[in-house]
């Protein structure tokens, strides 16, 4: 059984294509790895859950329909999502930003924040402590006072899921975390999310283009390329599907290919 | 507006958040006991700005959380003061009411004038949000106009010093410190939404919507609120206005008002509550300042008829001076020095 399950999902954009009949599921406890060329509708997939996009189709989470929901009453839901640009709030710094996620949990009314009541700071506390211990968790509490606009775009990313993890998501939904990041920061964020997933034992969705942490540590791909499915099983399997390596794998092969024959042409 | 949709990211400007607060707690002691002394040694006239300084400084608080917060731009905080002015006129004029129904009234009327003004905001953005509060201004006024015409009160309405448990606050002490008080409780009122639930879902509403939506905040609905909240304390500080004049007449309402507002957000330091207090009082000394100038300077060539149009042509420099060279304001210019200073200090401490 699927825990977020998406139908025949069709999404245009004028006379663009964007998704054509996907279809997907992630199970409770499961990594899915998202893969694909540039523009192959990964993060349109994200937005048609989140409610941003409407697509046509089906899409139910833990047995409710998606479908023509505002994007608010979808991660009140416990959809948790992060951006594959950040969107932090850029002048508050990471506890602030990670704060916000908690909106839907704050029960305080406006009068008791208005007046800070006694009740609401307790509950106020109660929310830091929560954004503290992932603070902690990433090892961001030395930055957790800098406004986040400044801080490198790996770090934004790293405090992004923070945001999402904060907010006690049923599912989440990562888009390119590992973009802009080092290589010890990815190996770091791979063990996050590794052991996010051992612990909270919820459904993930992760949009990847390293295929090394893909294999290492998703349990199942799906590939999309231009908006349709291509492939979906183990890695092993996928990585090896002729269809995908031609689709995906080849171009940045290519890619790489074309990089390394450039590069002594720059040099003389 | 930023575009999560097509994942191009919005370049925000980056700036610390500096919702007062924040520093440190016996420099605020220390500010607040000198000023509650003030009066003791101040002259009727220093006593007279000081009051104005304390109205400005409860609308532009207002209109910091509206627009330095929660980004939206409203040119109708002139129109709204007069909302305000005129509810409590017209209520005392028409039933004598005191002051426990007059001001609250008067919030009230700002907050639903604020809601309906506010549902544009879920349509438009920047300039044609602005250009549609401005037709705010222009309702509030015509209905004042309105009712000065129909009632035959043409020059205004008179009011009577309001009455508090049985004190009569009429002369300039007692403004001083009924004012200082109000000011100091929105302030306090205003920091704690921010530092909340309420003033975080502005924040992020504010740097992306699509992104505020995504997390669970219900973007329609905090604007409206940022309307209705910032509109009733708008609304308050114009009653107050009216009281402080004695007088309420549409006259006092002009669109310059609502422009000096924004000045003072601007001059103060968007998204600072502080920066809005040190921004009231800028630009409530601007016109004293000229006046001063003309005094003193003879030969400038400066008279009563130009002096108003010499403080108009000021604020239009002084904006954009303050929008091109310190676009963090005066709290910016403020934070800068501390953080010299105490720099210094520090070295000077090693040595
Ligand atoms: N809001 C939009 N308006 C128009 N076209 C869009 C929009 N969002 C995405 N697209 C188009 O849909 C395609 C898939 O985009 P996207 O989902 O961002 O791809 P990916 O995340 O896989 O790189 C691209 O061709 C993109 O230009
Ligand atoms: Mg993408």
């Amino acid at each position: 059984m699927f825990d977020l399950e998406l139908k025949d999902i069709e999404l245009h954009f004028g006379g663009l294509v964007v998704l054509n009949r996907v279809s997907l599921g992630v199970r409770s406890g499961e990594l899915l790895a998202l893969i694909g060329p540039n523009g192959a509708g990964k993060t349109s997939i994200f937005n048609c859950i989140s409610g941003i996009y409407r697509p046509t189709g089906q899409i139910n989470f833990l047995g409710t329909s998606l479908i023509g929901k505002k994007p608010s009453a979808i991660a009140e839901l416990g959809i948790g999502r992060t951006f594959q640009h950040a969107e932090l709030i850029p002048r508050m710094n990471a506890r602030e930003n990670l704060l916000v996620a908690r909106h839907n949990h704050v029960k305080s009314t406006l009068v008791e924040q208005w007046l800070r009541l006694p009740s609401a700071r307790r509950e106020e506390a109660d929310h830091l402590a929560v954004v503290n211990d992932v603070l902690d968790l990433l090892s961001l509490s030395h930055l957790a006072h800098l406004p986040v606009g400044g801080l490198p775009f790996g770090i934004q990313k790293i405090i992004g899921f923070g945001r999402a993890l904060v907010a006690d998501p049923k599912i989440l939904l990562m888009d390119e975390p590992s973009a802009g990041l080092t290589q010890e920061e990815r190996e770091e964020l791979a063990y996050h999310i590794d052991s996010a997933k051992n612990r909270l034992g919820i459904p993930m969705l992760w949009i990847e283009h390293d295929m090394e942490m893909v294999s290492a540590i998703a349990d199942r791909i799906h590939v999309l390329d231009y908006g349709r499915s291509i492939g979906d099983g183990p890695p092993s399997e996928v990585l090896e599907d002729p269809e995908v390596i031609r689709a995906y794998l080849g171009t940045t092969q290519i890619a790489q290919a074309v990089d390394t024959a450039a590069a002594p042409l720059e040099k003389g | 507006m930023s575009n999560t949709e097509t994942g191009i990211g919005k370049i925000a400007p980056v700036r610390a958040v500096a919702k007062g607060d924040g520093g440190n707690r016996t420099a605020w002691m220390g500010l607040i006991v000198l000023l509650a002394l003030v009066p003791l040694v101040a002259s009727p006239f220093h006593l007279d700005i000081a009051s104005q300084i304390f109205i400005a400084a409860i609308g532009a608080l207002a209109l910091m959380v509206l627009t330095g917060i929660a980004g939206q731009i409203s040119l109708g905080h002139g129109g709204l003061m007069a909302a305000g002015a005129f509810t409590t006129g017209i209520l005392y004029k028409e039933t004598g009411a005191g002051i426990w129904i007059t001001l609250p009234a008067s919030v009230v009327a700002g907050a639903v004038i604020g809601l309906i003004f506010g549902l544009p905001s879920l349509r438009l953005r920047g300039v044609y949000l602005a250009m549609s509060t401005l037709a705010l201004h222009f309702v509030v006024i015509y209905l004042g106009g309105e009712y000065e015409f129909a009632s035959g009160a043409s020059t205004g309405i008179f009011l009577d010093p309001p009455v508090i448990f049985g004190y009569e606050l009429y002369d300039g002490q007692a403004w001083y410190y009924a004012l200082f008080l109000l000011v100091a409780g929105t302030y306090w009122g205003c920091s704690n939404l921010l530092n909340s639930k309420t003033g975080r879902a502005w924040e992020a509403l504010h740097a992306n919507e699509t992104a505020a939506e995504a997390l669970g905040v219900q973007v329609a609905r905090y604007k409206l609120l940022a309307f209705v909240i910032t509109s009733g304390i708008a609304s308050f500080s114009g009653a107050l206005f009216a009281y402080y004049q004695s007088f309420v007449s549409v006259e006092a309402f002009t669109l310059f008002m609502s422009i000096q507002y924004i000045a003072m957000i601007i001059i103060g330091g968007m998204g600072s509550l502080t920066g809005a207090l040190l921004g009231a009082i800028f630009v409530t000394l601007v016109p004293y300042c000229i006046e001063w100038l003309m005094e003193t300077v003879p030969y400038l060539g400066l008279d009563i008829s130009t002096a108003s149009s010499a403080s108009h042509a000021a604020f239009g420099l002084l904006m954009i001076l303050f929008l091109v060279f310190e676009p963090s304001g005066l709290i910016g210019i403020w934070k800068r020095t501390v953080a010299r200073f105490s720099s210094q200090s520090k070295k000077e401490g090693v040595q």
